[in-house]
């Protein structure tokens, strides 16, 4: 319960205008804390709302595998330059951010756990190329691709996503050259 | 009990073959492109130069693509026999092959796509006219459905070898090295061998795969450029490697297949493991000797290209070169098509490295890197080495599994495969060390020689292929049909 | 069994809704940022250009309607500019090559407009048109000087100028094609200049043979 509390206050918190605004004026604080903490506040709350709904999520997300490809899109979309943009251009796009990434958050409280060993490989390694890849975009490109950031902005964003890509790197290799002969992998 | 094992392991079997016959169909089929361009280089007819980069396209992705999709169900087949593989898996593998394959061949032929199987950004994008936006992402998704089919296969054998033996660490053997297990508790060559094609292609395939999606983005919005370098580190980090890898799945049959000729242990010794672990390392890095002409590149990087490529390939081609000799060395072994092809991949694999290594010299390789020494290189390491290795899995297989008797005509595909191979490779040599230019579609009448004699070797190599799959659809045709009786005698 | 068969339509369903999203979420695949969005907006809803009036390189005054009859190829730009603007205005007179000289000044003007008036007086654009090959007449350069006018066209047009601390702009660029009505029927990529004058002569070339 305690947890859901936590998720809905951190939810409010990034609403109120002044964080929201300040947030959004930088473009690596806007991509990679306020977007992923949007995230937090859904898997947060999320323990409630499955648990609630056990049944229906069972049966049709049994194998988290739905539940993972609509993370994935999702994601994907708000990784676009043109969706940060226009999260800050249009009302209804930032309407939609502040629903749809709670969403994916609640979608992978539901779902990253069932996976099999394979499937989160999978998608962690998918993760790994598209965050080398915007990093790569957003360092290297010659045209400013947000409207509303400037050229500099986006090479800041860039260098973070790069430095995620990084750490990701290194979390897999210590993950695949350390000895789990004595856990349970299935 | 036991009949669910045998029904399993026939099952598996069946999943073996059908990688087999299709890489094999497709490696006849490029072999046929091959020798179209050799003639249309030697100036028997002329196709055209857009024709000629159409066929040099698809006989680059064709071969690679076909020859890992067989080398891959090496692996399987044998890695299958320690840990816990998934066959859907395997399966799944199979029909993004075909998926991507059908992508690339549209792309290639409808729309014209011809960038070569290196795709070098921003080639794709940048046509002067040849090819259309369309074309490119056909063959780039291609590509990438073809990636995801393997990055899922790396990923089941990761998780097995992980789940038996502990770690990745562990597949190599390093427990052994650290001196915690003694070494007669060492994996068996089959899971190192593995494990190392597991780290180095899931690598190469991440490159891979953030590479194409780029060269995507600017074929689609020309106005995101990218840094071209770093582009053309990321296409070699991915070819490469993934290239060079068919090679070390393809050994798999090696150590496996002469072990039983032989009927001696080939067991696993420290220098072996010393020489996987070397040639994990070295493989990751040694694509950059494919940038040594690129003056832009840090200096350090393209000398460690160098010293790097000569002892890449050196341990593993040693450990296993000698270990093989001393197999078979009075053992009184049998030689049939199985252990005759997989002795004969030794020595391709080791005539196949010495032409590398020249070229990877960096005073020579300014010299030679874009003449054809270079394809003359990969035709024999490949063509006599890796393809060779298919091959003898493929006899050994149909033996194992049916019992299939092999005649006359299997043992002259095997003298003919032998010489034309050496013709067209030497072709390729000889034109490389007459200074003919690679990746030319037409050429003038003093490298025109070398040209016809390599398409008229490659019509003999097809001839030979064309033996060994036949053999091999045999055996198919005869295992389903004893698969049925035998399944009706246990319904009875 | 029924499980999985749920299951199974779920992945279909969400792999569907996805796609769905991004195909909606960039028009149909073809716009993965706000300025590629813009481009496809305007060419959809093909707005006029409003009325201005334009200082140029010979210090003439007129109203935009001056050019009523003929073609006008635009880009924006603003002399200072160290990065693209050289480029753009390389290009521009690569395209005006391209063009046969007979509906050059007859069917078609090519016109470079500043959006820096403070900087970019008549002067400075005569000095920076040399720099391009252009003639001032058939290709001007021009300043709109009144700052409510220009920021109109730069809205209707989709340009957006962010200054920035060291008396920079940073701004979209592409080649914008307006007919002899004023209004815009092209918007280009300026990277492609080929293909943005095989279009500028197959619309000049329609419009003269009629």
């Amino acid at each position: 319960m305690g947890k859901t509390r936590y998720g809905i206050v951190l939810f409010v918190l990034l609403l109120l205008p002044p964080i929201r605004l300040g947030m959004e004026s930088i473009m690596i604080v806007h991509m990679l804390i306020q977007l992923p903490l949007l995230i937090l506040a859904g898997w947060l709350t999320g323990d409630v709302v499955v648990r609630k709904f056990y049944d229906v999520w069972d049966r049709w997300n049994g194998n988290g595998i739905p539940g993972i490809i609509l993370v994935f899109f999702i994601t994907l979309f708000w990784m676009f330059p043109r969706t940060l943009d226009e999260a800050l251009t249009y009302n209804s796009m930032e309407f939609l951010k502040f629903i749809s990434l709670p969403f994916v958050g609640l979608l992978l409280r539901g779902s990253w756990e069932k996976l099999h060993t394979l499937g989160k490989t999978f998608i962690y390694l998918n993760y790994l190329s598209m965050f080398g890849l915007f990093a790569w975009l957003y360092i290297d490109s010659p045209i400013q691709i947000c409207n509303n950031y400037l050229e500099t902005q986006q090479k800041v964003l860039g260098w973070g996503m790069l430095f995620i890509t990084v750490l990701m790197i290194l979390s897999i290799i210590h993950y695949v050259f350390t000895d789990h002969s004595k856990e349970n992998v299935t | 009990m036991n009949s669910m094992v045998r029904k399993e392991e026939r099952k598996a079997n069946k999943h073996v073959a059908s990688y087999l016959v299709i890489g094999g169909i497709v490696i006849g089929l490029m072999m046929i492109f091959g020798i179209l361009m050799l003639l249309q280089q030697g100036g028997v007819f002329d196709v055209g130069p857009a024709l000629f980069y159409q066929f040099l396209t698809i006989h680059g992705t064709g071969m690679v693509g076909a020859a890992a999709l067989a080398a891959a169900a090496i692996m399987y087949y044998f890695l299958r026999q320690y840990v816990d593989l998934t066959p859907e898996i395997f399966v799944t593998n199979l029909w993004l092959f075909l998926v991507g394959v059908v992508m690339v061949i549209i792309g290639v032929f409808s729309f014209e796509y011809a960038s070569a199987w290196t795709f070098l950004y921003p080639l794709p994008a940048l046509s002067a006219g040849a090819w259309g936006t369309l074309g490119a992402i056909l063959y780039l998704g291609g590509m990438l459905v073809l990636g995801t089919g393997f990055v899922l296969f790396y990923i089941d054998a990761g998780r097995a070898i992980i789940k038996k033996y502990g770690s990745l660490g562990k597949g190599l053997g390093w427990d052994i090295l650290s001196g915690k297990r003694p070494v007669d508790k060492a994996p068996p060559k089959a899971v190192i061998a593995s494990t190392m094609v597991i780290i180095v292609n899931t690598t190469a395939l991440i490159a891979g795969t953030v590479v194409i999606i780029m060269n995507m983005i600017h074929v689609v919005n020309p106005a995101f450029t990218f840094d071209p370098l770093l582009a053309k580190n990321l296409t070699y980090a991915f070819g490469h490697i993934f290239a060079n890898a068919i090679i070390y799945m393809g050994v798999i049959a090696v150590y496996e297949i002469l072990p039983r000729y032989a009927k001696r242990k080939w067991g696993v010794s420290k220098a072996f493991l010393v020489a996987w672990n070397m040639s994990t390392f070295f493989t990751l890095l040694i694509y950059t000797h494919h940038l040594l002409m690129d003056p832009s590149m840090p200096k350090w990087a393209l000398i460690m290209a160098q010293i790097l490529s000569y002892s890449n390939g050196l341990p593993v081609l040693v450990i296993t070169a000698y270990g093989a000799l001393m197999l078979v060395y009075k053992s009184g072994i049998k030689w049939d098509l199985a252990s005759g092809l997989a002795f004969l991949s030794m020595l391709g694999w080791t005539l196949g490295v010495v032409p590398a290594i020249v070229d990877a010299t960096i005073v020579v390789n300014h010299v030679m890197h874009n003449t054809k020494w270079v394809p003359g290189h990969f035709h024999m390491y490949m063509g006599l080495g890796a393809v060779v290795m298919l091959f003898a899995f493929m006899y050994f297989l149909a033996k194992e599994d049916s019992g299939i008797k092999e005649n006359w005509l299997d043992k002259f595909g095997l003298t003919c495969y032998t010489i034309s191979f050496l013709g067209i490779s030497g072709s390729f040599l000889v034109s490389g060390a007459i200074s003919t230019p690679r990746r030319w579609a037409t050429h003038i009448p003093d490298w025109m020689g070398p040209a016809v004699f390599g398409g008229v070797s490659g019509v003999l190599a097809l001839l030979a292929s064309t033996i060994f799959i036949f053999h091999f659809t045999r055996y198919m045709a005869l295992r389903n049909k004893m698969g049925s009786e035998s399944y009706e005698k246990k319904l009875a | 069994m029924r499980k999985n068969w749920r299951n199974k339509v779920a992945i279909l369903l969400s792999v569907f809704a996805g796609l769905l999203l991004l195909y909606i979420g960039t028009d149909g695949f073809r716009a993965f940022t706000a300025e590629s969005a813009r481009t496809y907006q305007l060419m959809k809803e093909k707005p006029v250009f409003p009325e201005v009036t334009l200082e140029d390189s010979n210090n003439r005054i007129y109203p935009f309607s001056d050019f009523e009859g003929k073609y006008v190829m635009l880009t924006f730009i603003y002399t200072a500019c160290a990065d693209v603007c050289p480029k753009l205005g390389m290009n521009l007179a690569e395209v005006y090559e391209q063009v046969p000289s007979e509906f050059i000044g007859e069917n078609i003007v090519f016109l470079s407009i500043s959006f820096d008036p403070k900087r970019d007086d008549p002067a400075t654009l005569d000095k920076y048109r040399t720099y391009f090959g252009s003639d001032g007449e058939t290709w001007r350069m021009a300043r709109i000087p009144d700052q409510t006018e220009l920021d109109r066209l730069l809205e209707e047009f989709g340009v957006i100028v962010i200054p920035d601390d060291y008396g920079n702009f940073t701004h979209n660029s592409a080649f914008y094609l307006v007919d002899k009505n004023g209004v815009l029927q092209e918007v280009m990529d300026y990277t492609k200049i080929d293909k943005a004058a095989d279009t500028v002569i197959s619309m000049v070339e329609e419009e003269a043979g009629d």
